[in-house]
């Protein structure tokens, strides 16, 4: 009996071996994921497991302008860290040649929560996501061999990627893993918010109030697309009416569906008060002017979502409005602006 | 009990020099009857062929016109035997006019006997064209990717044409997403497959593609991408003439 147990390890390990190729590299190391109680797990992809070299190379490679047209712009060019991953108050980005884009810089936080990417939902997966601002003309406008081959003929970036990805000669494919790694580990989940549901604080009377408010159909009724809890949206898209004919077909775009025309992504109210200006042209300059939309201003759309169809104008009070203000800047954290492992990397 | 033992230490010997073989060897494919087809796709308009710069062609609408850049994918590759049963390649190839070499690929074992016809598609296909994370023709550094949404530009053709003042005006189509994604049946006239392989040339022409049968006016449609409402019917028109844009030259 023991014969055959030693000779069955034997066997395992000949077949093992007999096909294994000469490994003196241990390989990247599993990147351990810190999701702050509250949060659910983060699925990440089969294709992409985060590893410490590819975050920290992904890092890098989010605040280098080499990955611009010329040299000049990155992608924390737009998604500033204190302002929550978004531009600081630009309605619209400017890309390197001074042009403007069309919708208003999103923030770059609990991106593996979500399915799709864009206010249209356009980027299918967080690794494509990350070509196409690198590539649009009026963003970092570059093209994608040159970036490539500026990458490989950089002094340290092929020993970097090689460390990530086990081969030095660097391929899009690479890229856009390292990026979105990187991306995956920026979580918000340390709102003061969070730590009343943790029971770290307490709400004050005002936050209260507007929590109430965010919840109850009859005023607020907020949370019927802002989804309590750990994303605070449900990513679904919708026509919130901000125009009665909207000039940007949303996610008709991409869906070719004239039922989408004028939809956009519900987004995270995480970090709301930090990435003003508001909807998805920054029409709205504060937060002030959101609830006064959702509570008075709203456009009757051909596609208004139906959970503001049947709402009354005017239904919140003053106070039930300066309620719900509060109420949203308990959702700011300031340790994913402070935090530094999302930081600009030490030269 | 030692002949037992014995006995079992031959399976088990015998088990491991199966698992050793299994393991590590591919599919045994050198005793069963398969052949390299080689493909050979030439870039023409009218009987020229492409070259890339001069305003050397016209259509049917009578635009003169240029080519500077010239690309499309090639995948999915279907031969159908003469009783109609059909062999899948599912492969994807990159054709560029400014990459000689890309207009010659090989598939490596395509079963022998005879064929009635080859089909295959410009484009790609749904499974694949939703995500920009894949390797080889189908990476975006190959610049046949959307940046506005994640999927794979099928066709890629600009330069320049005189416009009815005989202006000279830029010409730019850009064609995709899953609508787009067309597939070409070419008869092969009951091609052998033979074990020393064959090789098929393959000819793509414009005109074609800008003639047959719904012509395209340059006048009209001149920057054509597949993202708004009026693209959409040049978007159907190319798809409906992509068939006849494709045609045997003669097979080796």
């Amino acid at each position: 009996m023991r014969m055959k147990l030693i000779l069955s390890g034997v066997m395992l390990v000949v077949v093992i071996a007999a096909c294994k190729h000469e490994q003196t590299n241990p390989g990247p190391k599993p990147y351990q994921l810190d999701i702050p109680s509250g949060l659910p797990e983060m699925p990440i992809p089969a294709d992409n497991p985060l590893t410490e070299e590819g975050v920290a190379l992904g890092r890098r490679l989010f605040y280098d302008p080499i990955l611009s047209g010329n040299q000049t712009m990155s992608c924390a060019s737009c998604h500033k860290q204190e302002f929550a991953f978004t531009d600081g108050g630009k309605a619209l980005s400017t890309g390197i040649d001074g042009l403007e884009g069309t919708r208003n810089t999103m923030p770059v936080f609990n991106l593996g929560y979500q399915r799709n990417f864009f206010w249209d939902g356009g980027a299918a997966d967080l690794e494509s996501q990350s070509i196409a601002p690198i590539q649009n003309p009026v963003e970092m406008h570059a093209a994608l061999p040159d970036v490539i081959a500026r990458l490989n003929a950089h002094a340290e970036y092929p020993g970097l990627f090689e460390k990530a990805f086990g081969t030095k000669v660097i391929t899009t494919p690479m890229l856009m893993k390292a990026i979105a790694q990187f991306e995956r580990t920026i979580v918000s989940g340390n709102s003061k918010w969070d730590k009343y549901l943790r029971g770290e604080t307490t709400l004050s009377a005002a936050e209260e109030r507007g929590r109430i408010v965010f919840e109850t159909e009859a005023t607020g009724d907020c949370v019927h697309c802002h989804t309590l809890g750990s994303t605070f949206s449900d990513f679904e898209f919708r026509n919130n009416g901000v125009d009665s004919i909207s000039a940007d077909a949303g996610r008709a775009l991409i869906t070719l569906r004239g039922t989408d025309s004028g939809k956009f992504k519900t987004p995270s109210l995480r970090n709301i008060a930090l990435t003003a200006p508001y909807m998805h042209d920054g029409r709205f300059k504060t937060l002030e002017e959101c609830v006064d939309h959702y509570n008075t201003g709203f456009h009757s759309a051909k596609n208004l979502d139906p959970a503001l169809r049947t709402k009354v104008k005017g239904r919140m009070s003053a106070q039930d409005k300066s309620d719900l203000i509060a109420f949203l800047h308990a959702l700011t954290d300031e340790d994913l602006i402070h935090d530094p492992r999302y930081s600009k990397p030490a030269e | 009990m030692q002949r037992m033992h014995t006995f079992k230490l031959g399976l088990l010997a015998a088990g491991l020099g199966l698992l050793l073989t299994a393991s590590c060897k591919k599919s045994d494919s050198d005793t069963a009857p398969y052949a390299k087809l080689q493909f050979s796709f030439s870039n023409e308009a009218g009987g020229k062929p492409i070259e890339l710069g001069p305003m050397n062609y016209v259509n049917a609408a009578g635009n003169a016109y240029s080519v500077d850049l010239l690309k499309y994918y090639v995948s999915n590759i279907t031969l159908v035997k003469q009783d109609g049963s059909e062999v899948h390649f599912p492969s994807y190839n990159l054709i560029d006019a400014a990459v000689p070499s890309s207009t010659n690929f090989a598939i490596d074992s395509v079963p022998t006997g005879t064929y009635r016809s080859l089909k295959f598609y410009v484009g790609v296909d749904s499974a694949r064209n939703h995500t920009g994370l894949q390797e080889g023709a189908l990476d975006p550094v190959h610049g046949m990717i959307w940046n506005w949404n994640t999927g794979y530009i099928f066709f890629k053709h600009e330069g320049s044409f005189k416009d009815s003042t005989g202006a000279t005006m830029p010409l730019a189509f850009h064609y995709g997403t899953d609508l787009a994604y067309v597939g070409v049946e070419i008869p092969l006239n009951d091609l052998q497959m033979e074990a020393a392989g064959r090789k098929l040339f393959i000819r793509f022409d414009l005109n074609q593609l800008y003639a047959t049968p719904i012509k395209v006016d340059f006048n009209f449609d001149n920057n054509r991408s597949s993202g708004n409402a009026g693209d959409v019917f040049w978007q159907y028109t190319i798809r409906g003439n992509f068939p006849s844009a494709f045609s045997l030259i003669k097979s080796e």
